[in-house]
């Protein structure tokens, strides 16, 4: 992890509320970005934003030599950070958090919903050799984004819509749960909604499944030191406590995580 | 060369700027950035007897110039800390300050027993957690309070200590005078001031605890005023924070009478935030023919 200053290649909206943010990473970047890991972005031109945004990392250049966003606009901040264009430069704290564990020749279900599909694609790109199955579900056509890119290395894609706009008419969990009842998977990575994530959580527990789920917090520093970002989670003996989103997830084991609150 | 040197009761610190209590841990993630002997000191993460949970999420809003917290005293307990993490700091090149809090005056006289047996330099008195219900900033607001806590804690501390006034005060200067005569031997101010935000959208505050604590360049005209205030009626030495993110602010405190200064939030927006702001109070010195960093406290023109 490193502070590294990035000039924007790209940041075109790709759906409704949906942008594609791609930038040039400094030629002495030599850290390797994981799928599921994050990077905390400093809105440019911006002293009322004084926190970073976590976002999390939707591709990496063939080269190392770019890094590509995808991210919502669900609030002032994000907002601002959509309207910035081409040469613009951005403060990036980059690669931080844990992501997903490397796999080889596994039969995995992707499930993604919303904003949650983003980092996932990272994931399928570097698991092209494992049978990748992608559930992604959006709310409805507008709001549906990287398709084609999905289908591009996934085995198979099935996409949902909550009003049926696009793809079949499902809940994304509900999509994951059938595409389970058809055939096995050892191993589910979703990203999504809480309420999502739950359901996925209890998916895997009732099949049994080992499961990593990506999930989001309010940040503060995005490096481990304020204690903002809290994930309840319980050990082995039940015992609950909490642990940081940035620097000890923000990918964890759906088993461990807590939901009921 | 500026001298950027400042003594705070007999405590040497090679500049005046001091990471402050809860924005820095216990000092491991930001040495990933720059070696943590460029600062004056470190104040660490607020450390009660027990280990505590803290409070649930959303722990953190942000907000116009500024940003809410309730955390609550998240952190491992005074052992772990004694044992796991000052062995970690051992050699760091700086001024460690433990800054303690507890749900009881034992638990605060406990703690400071602890760290007084440890190599830190300082205790730092949390008597103005906005975060917790029991303990906290209730022994921070009444200046009676003030008193009984300092003196208590005092005679279980071996350490210089500094007393952490709460701005969510009617007088501050009453709370810094009882602190004063409580026995503190340095005041630091302030800590966060009570606020809240609400999210229009689900009808629900945004922060879990409800309330939190406002930090940020937005308080910083609140903190400069009563560093002022409290200069003009206590001897003691004062850290001044609140909303320090530039070497002018830093200059700002000191010049409205602090000795050394905290740099908290300002972390999180910029982790360099510190070594920065550091470079920049020696740039200010030389460009304005200061020799030594100590001749700001309390420069205030009036």
């Amino acid at each position: 992890m490193r502070e590294t200053e990035c000039r924007i290649l790209s940041n075109n909206r790709i759906a409704e509320g949906i942008y594609k943010l791609t930038v040039r990473l400094p030629f002495d970047f030599n850290e390797q970005c994981l799928p599921g890991q994050f990077a905390h972005i400093k809105i440019p031109f911006s002293n009322e934003h004084i926190l970073r945004r976590p976002i999390s990392i939707n591709s990496v250049g063939t080269f190392n030599d770019t890094v590509t966003f995808v991210y919502q606009t669900v609030g002032e901040g994000t907002d601002k950070l959509s309207h910035f264009k081409e040469g613009t430069e951005l403060k990036i704290l980059l690669p931080q958090g844990n992501g997903f564990k490397s796999r080889e020749g596994r039969r995995i279900l992707l499930a993604g919903a919303g904003i949650g599909a983003a980092p996932l694609k990272h994931y399928a790109e570097t698991n092209r050799n494992n049978a990748v199955t992608a559930v992604l579900g959006f709310r409805c056509k507008e709001k549906a984004y990287q398709i084609n890119d999905f289908k591009r290395v996934c085995r198979e894609v099935i996409v949902c819509s909550d009003d049926g706009s696009i793809g079949i008419k499902a809940l994304a969990a509900d999509a994951a749960r059938e595409a389970m009842n058809r055939e096995s998977f050892d191993l589910i990575v979703a990203c999504g909604p809480r309420p999502f994530l739950r359901q996925i959580a209890r998916l895997a527990r009732e099949t049994g499944t080992e499961c990593e789920i990506s999930m989001e917090a309010r940040m503060g520093c995005g490096i481990g030191a304020c204690m903002g970002c809290n994930v309840a989670v319980k050990d082995k003996d039940g015992r609950r406590y909490y642990k940081r989103c940035c620097a000890e997830g923000p990918v964890f084991d759906s088993r461990e995580v807590v939901f009921d609150d | 060369m500026i001298d950027l040197s400042v003594e705070i009761c007999g405590v040497r610190f090679k500049n005046p700027v001091i990471a402050a209590s809860g924005t820095y841990g216990f000092g491991q993630e930001y040495k990933r950035f720059y070696p943590l002997e460029k600062l004056g000191g470190i104040a660490l993460k607020g450390t009660t007897l027990k280990p505590r949970e803290g409070n649930p999420a959303n722990r953190i809003a942000e907000t116009p110039m500024g940003m809410l917290n309730a955390v609550g005293l998240q952190n491992p307990g005074a052992d772990f800390v004694t044992e796991h993490y000052l062995p970690l700091l051992a050699g760091c090149g700086c001024n460690l300050i433990a800054n303690i809090a507890g749900s009881t005056v034992e638990d605060y006289c406990a703690v400071a027993e602890k760290f007084s047996k440890t190599a830190v330099s300082m205790v730092e008195l949390n008597i103005s957690c906005p975060n917790v219900k029991q303990g906290g900033v209730q022994f921070g607001t009444r200046p009676e309070a003030v008193f009984d806590i300092t003196a208590a804690v005092r005679r279980h501390c071996n350490k210089p200590m500094i007393v952490k006034l709460s701005p969510n005060v009617t007088d501050i200067k009453e709370n810094a005078l009882a602190a004063q005569e409580g026995g503190a031997d340095a005041l630091s101010l302030i800590n966060t001031v009570t606020g809240m935000a609400i999210d229009i959208k689900t009808r629900r505050p945004v922060l879990a605890n409800v309330t939190g604590g406002l930090s940020g360049p937005c308080v910083k005209p609140i903190a400069l005023k009563m560093v002022h205030d409290v200069y003009c009626s206590v001897r003691l030495p004062i850290i001044g924070m609140g909303g320090i993110s530039r070497a002018e602010d830093a200059v700002e405190f000191m010049l409205a009478g602090a000795s050394a200064v905290m740099v908290g939030t300002a972390n999180f927006t910029n982790p360099y935030a510190c070594p920065e702001i550091i470079d920049g109070i020696a740039d200010y010195c030389s460009k304005n023919g200061i020799a030594k960093v100590t001749e700001l406290t309390g420069a205030l023109i009036v």
